[in-house]
């Protein structure tokens, strides 16, 4: 019966024309991949556009180094609910940290996790605590004795 | 047992126990309204072959829990369900072309038979899973409305953005 009904079909183009906004938007909320979802920006405008809010507007966790385009990134992306920091590079200005956190606070107040990669002081946690209301996590990690430490203080 | 009939867009006529029925959220909402036996319902959209199709879904998950609780989720809700997870049932059952399934979707879009619908989105994303874009629109039959220079600049331009996650 459906061998019939795709030859019928097989004559028509355009197979998403006739599908619901909602729906297209329901199958690529699915794509996991950045590849795929490149492919999918590629096929057509009413894909594009699609594509791109999804890119935009998916939840993301983003990590930042300092020579990363920090500002552009926490305008563009308007979900962002975990930051990574990685500041434990030693040609990185002292103050570094302090400008990511700033830059962050400014564009993404709302943040919930926050890890950094990098020793922490009282100082810091301090600052970060005061600049993120909403963190229900702050983790970091460093480099000590020849191992790897992390802690983590939850809300 | 009281009986629901549904008149299909090519002229046939469907009659479906009514606990079959009320899966449809279109149905279950009007019937709470509307109390009677005697009803039929007119589906400009949904051919014969589709209505069996869907009518069959209905039957196997008639008595299953999520099918009473599912509300008419928000774009927030929709977005962050990402999971490609499916009942093997419900993955055999759409083992179907992509004409078919599309007009399963519509279906189940027109009747609001929610779990059907995000099913038939999951099914329809993992045939396109893994393909570059041409074969995305050789599959999808899309036109292109791009020019080259177009795909080369979007191609270009967002490169960056691919590679974020």
């Amino acid at each position: 019966m459906s061998e019939t009904k795709a030859n019928e079909n097989e004559q028509q183009d355009d197979l998403l024309s006739n599908l619901p906004h909602h729906a297209l938007v329901n199958i690529i909320s699915k794509v996991e991949d950045g590849k795929d979802l490149k492919s999918l920006r590629l096929v057509s405008k009413r894909l594009k556009a699609i594509s791109d809010r999804e890119m935009v507007e998916r939840v993301k966790q983003l990590t930042f180094y300092y020579f990363y385009p920090i500002d552009f990134l926490c305008k563009f992306y308007t979900k962002v609910t975990r930051v990574s920091i990685r500041i434990s590079c030693s040609h990185y200005p002292d103050n570094a940290f302090e400008r990511i956190i700033s830059i962050v606070k400014n564009n993404l107040p709302m943040i919930n996790e926050l890890e950094i990669d990098g020793k922490c002081t009282e100082f810091v946690l301090e600052l970060v605590a005061n600049s993120f209301p909403h963190l229900k996590s702050i983790s970091y990690t460093y480099y000590m004795d020849g191992q790897y430490c992390s802690t983590v203080f939850r809300k | 047992m009281s009986a629901i009939k549904f008149e299909t867009s090519d002229g046939f006529t469907i009659q479906v126990e009514r606990e079959t029925a009320v899966v449809s959220k279109v149905v279950k909402n009007f019937l709470e309204y509307h109390p009677t036996d005697k009803c039929t319902f007119h589906l400009n959209c949904v051919d014969n072959a589709t209505l069996r199709k869907v009518v069959e879904w209905m039957r196997h998950h008639k008595d299953d829990a999520y099918i009473e609780t599912e509300s008419d989720e928000s774009d927030e809700e929709r977005s962050q369900d990402v999971s490609i997870e499916m009942d093997p049932w419900d993955a055999n059952f759409l083992n179907e072309d992509l004409f078919f399934l599309l007009d399963i979707l519509n279906a189940a879009n027109f009747m609001k038979i929610k779990v059907l619908f995000k099913n038939c989105c999951k099914k329809i994303y993992l045939m396109s899973k893994g393909k570059s874009s041409v074969e995305i629109k050789r599959l999808l039959k899309e036109r292109c409305d791009f020019t080259d220079e177009d795909l080369q600049r979007i191609a270009n331009k967002y490169e960056w953005m691919a590679r974020v996650n």
